[in-house]
């Protein structure tokens, strides 16, 4: 009952201040892109291809070719779901734990534990929302044009919210040691578009510069204990990948277990340190 | 058991990392404090009132000591559904509105919607804000966001009140409102727990103060205590004293003090006033005033702070 009242509160406070607008903003550009370039093309009222923006997509051996629009659309905004993501929600710790409205929490008859949960499901419920929009605003406008409807964006959908639950677990961390939003999206933005790509290819780059064991393991720990963004992002698109080219792209869960597991780890240190700390 | 109660609550908060500064922000402070009444804790910036405050309701952890709420100790959340609490400097989520904070905040102290409906009415007429109740609080004055804060640490009709610097920031006739809202609560057998620099505020209101200077309590007592009328006379004149007239007066009373035109002496004789009227008539000395000082808590106050501090 009180976690839901913390909930609902967290999302629409992100809704007033307004960054989760401008990510609402954002995915309904990318809709009417869609809407607007997207047609489906029809011989005698079978599909033969699909047109988007005037190149042409040919079914081939009655494979979907929808599942290529959404690979290009998902996989092409992955970066942006993500920037904007972070962003609507870093201010959710620090602003929690200002002094002045920590101690208005902790006054409450509400645990610790359950405050911060709270506040990490309500960061998750505000991007879910504004995911749940875009993803299935796709569904929608894509099986509209073309006649498909590619459920595999239900899925997807689940996986995006995930690799979030992964970030927000980082940006709880960051916000209970540091208290600050700027160190938030400073850790949050590096892990994403540069550890992460880093780690996933730390055989060959660190293989540049040493060949010592110690080394690679401490970077083989690393890669482990945070979350794969990397390889999720690249396997949610992959999820649409349509049977025929699974030689080459073939979808995986296994970062996304992992970083759950890394995800679980971060929130309980930083439930620790949180319960730990005098306000 | 006392609603109240610390023993030994000693907080030293260390930060630096290769440095280690250590501030005792609170050493051996025992404390009890009655059902029903308005306790005031006082103490110049810094001396560790909030501090106390945060340690009994568990937002700070004591480094020593004990504390107990309502019979409880601290560590127990679920004591807070009978707690109030207004903190110094509150920083509400600044996009609410009056209205909102007082559902939001009451909802998380466990009030059903029925209750808070009734509730927030009540509070926001009693504190003067229904006016300003569909505002967002950024708008808000200093003072209106203290009426709201107020009005937040009642919502639960709390048993035990802790109010930290509640008339910062406040007009005087706010400041006698929320007297008079304190003083209310406290005859409906509430127990409030008042922090201020500010002396004359508690003297007004508090049952019983304690001070606090750097961590420590160095005097506690029913306010009463504090304020009690002195036997310190003071009287104003015209003209000189000479030193033969000095003399013949100090021997009516040997710690008689010349400065000025004041000649200040304390006793609780009627006759050695006289005797000393008489004596400076008689050498054709105007009296231009006779007074009696009295002991307020802010000398009380300032007395001990410069007693401390003597070597
Ligand atoms: N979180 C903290 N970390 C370090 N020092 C602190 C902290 N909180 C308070 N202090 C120190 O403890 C002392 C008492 O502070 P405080 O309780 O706020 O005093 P008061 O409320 O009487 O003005 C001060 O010296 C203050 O600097
Ligand atoms: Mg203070």
């Amino acid at each position: 009952m009180k976690s839901l009242t913390i909930i609902l509160n967290t999302v629409y406070e992100s809704i007033t201040r307004l960054t989760l607008l401008f990510y609402l903003a954002f995915g309904t550009i990318i809709l009417l892109v869609i809407a607007f370039g997207l047609r489906g093309l029809y011989d005698n009222g079978i599909l033969i291809g699909i047109s988007f923006f005037g190149n042409q997509i040919p079914v081939i051996d009655g494979i979907d070719p929808s599942g290529f629009i959404f690979m290009t659309t998902v996989g092409g905004s992955m970066s942006a779901i993500l920037l904007l993501g972070v962003f609507a929600t870093a201010s959710i710790i620090p602003e929690t734990l200002r002094k002045g409205t920590i101690d208005i929490y902790l006054s409450k008859p509400i645990s610790r534990l359950e405050l911060l949960l709270s506040k990490y499901m309500g960061a998750i419920s505000a991007i879910g929302i504004a995911l749940f929009y875009f993803m299935a605003g796709l569904f929608i406008i894509i099986g509209l044009k073309t006649g498909i409807w590619n459920t595999d964006v239900f899925p997807a959908l689940g996986l995006i919210i995930v690799m979030f639950m992964c970030i927000q677990s980082m940006s709880t961390l960051v916000g209970v040691l540091f208290k600050n939003m700027g160190l938030v999206l400073v850790f949050v933005y590096l892990h994403i578009f540069l550890f992460s790509p880093f780690l996933r290819l730390r055989k060959e780059l660190v293989g540049i510069l040493t060949e010592n064991a110690i080394v690679h393991r401490i970077f083989d720990g690393l890669y482990y204990a945070l979350p794969q963004l990397s390889e999720m992002q690249e396997n949610v698109s992959f999820l649409f990948a349509p049977a025929a080219v699974e030689e080459i792209i073939k979808f995986s869960y296994t970062p996304f277990l992992y970083s759950l597991i890394s995800c679980s780890a971060m929130f309980l240190l930083a439930y620790i340190k949180f319960k730990r700390s005098d306000y | 058991m006392h609603p109240i109660e610390t023993r030994n609550i000693t907080k030293i908060f260390t930060s630096g990392i290769f440095n280690k500064l250590e501030v005792r922000a609170l050493d051996d402070v025992s404390l009890e404090v009655k059902k029903g009444e308005i306790f005031g804790l006082l103490g110049p910036n810094g001396a560790g009132k909030t501090t106390f405050i945060r340690i009994l309701l568990g937002i700070t952890y004591p480094t020593m000591g004990e504390a107990f709420l309502l019979e409880k100790p601290v560590s127990h959340y679920q004591l807070k559904t009978r707690i109030g609490y207004l903190p110094e400097n509150h920083q509400f989520p600044r996009h609410m509105t009056g209205e909102r904070i007082l559902t939001y905040f009451g909802k998380l102290s466990g009030l059903d919607n029925h209750t808070l409906r009734n509730k927030c009415e009540e509070l926001l007429h009693l504190v003067n804000m229904t006016k300003w109740k569909g505002v967002r609080i950024k708008k808000y004055s200093k003072g209106m966001l203290q009426r709201i804060g107020l009005a937040q640490a009642m919502i639960n009709d709390p048993d035990v009140l802790f109010l930290d610097e509640p008339t910062d920031g406040v007009d005087p006739v706010g400041r006698k409102e929320i007297r008079d809202i304190l003083k209310r609560l406290r005859d409906r057998g509430k127990t409030i727990f008042l922090n201020s620099h500010l002396l004359s505020e508690v003297e007004l209101v508090s049952d019983r103060v304690a001070i606090l200077k750097r961590g420590k309590v160095i005097r506690s007592g029913a306010t009463t205590e504090f304020t009690k009328t002195s036997d310190e006379h003071e009287v104003k004149f015209d003209g000189s004293i000479s030193d033969d007239l000095l003399n013949t007066l100090r021997s009516y009373n040997p710690a008689l003090r010349l400065e000025g035109n004041v000649l200040t002496f304390t006793t609780a004789d009627r006759v050695t006033i006289n005797n000393i009227i008489d004596k400076l008539r008689k050498a054709n000395i105007s009296i231009e005033s006779i007074s009696k000082r009295k002991g307020t808590l802010e000398d009380t106050f300032i007395d001990l702070m410069n007693e401390d501090s003597a070597p």
